[in-house]
């Protein structure tokens, strides 16, 4: 359920707001063809869930520096291919572009870290980082976050983050709805573990 | 395990216990933790990046991407025959562009350079610099600092987007401009980023989305019409055409104009008659598009009667909330267009309210009449994470049969869009998944 937005929208006439966190088909279709208005009005709109979903995928790693770059790439992706966008498809265009988003990051996730041994991640993790100097539960939780494999991390981001379906998930991600189960069941219970360690060291 | 169906207040909420937090709670907590936000002119940015980049879109269903790419290799071919590239120090080059030519200054920046265009660079150890004798340059510099010498003055930037014009000006222009004899005029345009102009008389500073203009007699100036810059566009990256002198008439009324003169200033009404025609067509089109997707308004019918007047219908709506026991309020009244729409807001326990507000009493003169209704609700959270829940009825009210058949399905279509955008203003932080700051 979307937390604030015509998630309880009822009508008996015309829809007064059919989409507003969607891009109207119109406009879609202008910046489609290139029209420099259309282009803003795009990137006006899904601005803010894009910079949200590469925060919540860097920041944690001490990515802060290339979250607008991962951003802009975003769009700038988005506009090459926007022309395959179908609008009568599964994704809607924000979950279409949120894809782009996550894969991007996980591209640069990748390139950057060294694999980490799971067992250990977020208990090694928790030593120090980029977020130490924050408040304990909100930096331990981006710690354990950063301890996360990018795969691990993206599901739980894109659900937790951005509240999207589980078959959403499954597609951006190209896995089996199960797989994104069982992920997010892990990314959860290692998160869990971890803010548990915070709070037994804190009451200590 | 404890589960919540409302999010947690404060991080303290769900310090997890022993037995851990729920999942709900873990993502509440989750989602709690501030987030990345872009900057106000993110929007722009990208656009200029884009610009910058020749980010290549998807041709249109039906069109083949063979022979454009050929053609994209011809012209890139071409372009660098007619690039003419000397050494001039360590790293340096010289690019006269007879067509739109993209040159790379070292790995600093990009140079894409119109028609007619000269710029020689050098990279030294003060930085990049760059010497634009004449045309009109788009720069995007990924590693400054970058100067522009043109003669007119000099451009000073660390890292933008913004376009240099050097233009010749003719004897007439040049005392219309400045009273005096002046050789050329550069025009800046940024698209990002800062930029500082300055000359031996003064400096001007702009930001993105202003204009500058420069002449060797002058201090600089910020330019006032800077609304072109980010106009409708023709494809990127060439940058719109800034706006062209007003020609000025003789001096007086024995002046005579030489022929040059006279051809110069028949070419600038050319232009300019072609430009406003391409400024209409592009009006024209946008006009069309909005109507499309927006309607278009109606005119009030000329004998109107009184109760569909905002006055009658604010006092009767009032009276249908107290008479029916409704909890809610009129917000606003729309008479911009035909029909008046009343906005009202409702308690959100109040699901049926708009059903009683229409039987009541004081809705009786309207029982008759054509109506359109819409009810839409929302749940917004604010900075605390209070989950606020606010519905809204949209009520619009004509004489029956004022309006039928295709003009009431044109006006059911324009009811549609006054009624989305009366639901964003009275949302404003709709748009975004985070609320409102």
């Amino acid at each position: 359920m979307k937390p604030d937005v015509f998630a309880s929208t009822r009508m008996t006439g015309p829809p007064p707001a059919s989409a507003p966190t969607e891009l109207d088909d119109h406009t879609r279709t202008r910046a489609v063809r290139g029209d420099r208005r259309a282009c803003r009005a795009l990137v006006r709109c899904y601005e803010r869930r894009v910079f949200a979903l590469i925060g919540r995928m860097l920041r944690p790693h001490g990515l802060d520096a290339a979250v607008e770059d991962i951003a802009q790439e975003t769009f700038l992706r988005v506009f090459a291919h926007l022309g395959r966008y179908r609008a009568d498809g599964r994704a809607r265009l924000s979950t279409w572009i949120l894809t782009i988003s996550t894969r991007l990051c996980i591209d640069r996730l990748r390139k950057r870290r060294p694999a980490t041994p799971l067992d250990d991640a977020p208990t090694a993790a928790l030593a120090g980082g980029p977020a130490a100097d924050r408040a304990p539960i909100g930096a331990g939780l981006e710690q354990a976050i950063a301890a996360l494999p990018p795969d691990w991390q993206a599901v739980f981001v894109l659900r937790a983050g951005h509240e999207l379906e589980y078959g959403e998930i499954a597609d951006a991600l190209d896995i089996p709805i199960g797989t994104v189960r069982s992920r997010l069941s892990r990314a959860r219970r290692q998160l869990r573990a971890a803010l548990g360690d915070i709070a037994r060291g804190g009451r200590r | 395990m404890s589960r919540r169906s409302d999010p947690p207040e404060t991080t303290r909420d769900v310090l997890p216990g022993p037995d851990g937090l729920s999942d709900a709670d873990l993502d509440a907590l989750y989602r709690m933790q501030p987030v990345a936000r872009p900057p106000a002119d993110f929007a722009d940015r990208v656009l200029a990046r884009r610009a910058a980049d020749h980010a290549p879109t998807d041709p249109p269903p039906g069109r083949r991407r063979r022979p454009i790419a050929i053609a994209l290799t011809v012209a890139a071919l071409a372009a660098a025959a007619l690039l003419w590239v000397r050494p001039a120090g360590p790293r340096a080059g010289v690019v006269e562009a007879e067509r739109v030519t993209t040159a790379a200054l070292s790995d600093r920046a990009v140079a894409v350079a119109d028609p007619g265009a000269r710029i020689e660079w050098a990279l030294t150890d003060g930085g990049l610099t760059v010497k634009q004798t004449r045309g009109r340059v788009f720069y995007r510099v990924d590693d400054g600092p970058l100067t522009v010498h043109t003669p007119a003055g000099d451009v000073a930037v660390t890292g933008t987007c913004f376009t240099v014009e050097v233009e010749p000006m003719s004897p007439t222009l040049k005392s219309a401009a400045v009273g005096a004899l002046v050789g050329v005029a550069a025009t800046i345009a940024v698209y990002e980023g800062a930029v500082r102009v300055h000359n031996e008389h003064g400096t001007v500073d702009l930001k993105p989305g202003e204009r500058g203009r420069a002449i060797p007699e002058a201090a600089p100036i910020r330019a006032d019409d800077d609304r072109r810059i980010y106009a409708v566009a023709p494809t990127p990256p060439t940058p719109p055409t800034p706006p062209a002198a007003p020609a000025p008439a003789p001096s007086a009324p024995g002046d005579r104009l030489a022929p040059q003169q006279v051809e110069e200033l028949q070419a600038l009404l050319t232009d300019t008659r072609a430009e406003l025609e391409r400024v209409e067509r592009a009006l024209a089109a946008e006009q069309a598009m909005r109507i499309e997707s927006e309607g278009a308004p109606m005119p009030f019918p000329a004998d109107l009667p009184d109760r569909f007047g905002e006055d009658a219908l604010r006092t009767r709506v009032q009276a249908a909330f107290e008479q029916s026991g409704v909890a809610g309020e009129v917000v606003s009244i729309d008479c911009g267009e035909f029909p008046c729409v009343v906005y009202a807001e409702l308690e959100s326990d109040q699901e049926k309210g708009h059903e009683q507000l229409l039987e009541s009493d004081a809705m009786a003169p309207y029982a008759d009449d054509g109506k359109n209704v819409s009810v839409w609700g929302t749940r917004t959270r604010d900075a605390e994470g209070e989950t606020r829940h606010r519905n809204f009825v949209g009520m619009a009210l004509m004489p029956k049969g004022v309006v039928e058949g295709e003009e009431r399905r044109a006006l059911d279509k324009r009811l549609q869009f006054r009624n989305q955008q009366a639901a964003e203003a009275f949302m404003p932080a709709m748009r975004g998944d985070e609320p409102p700051e």
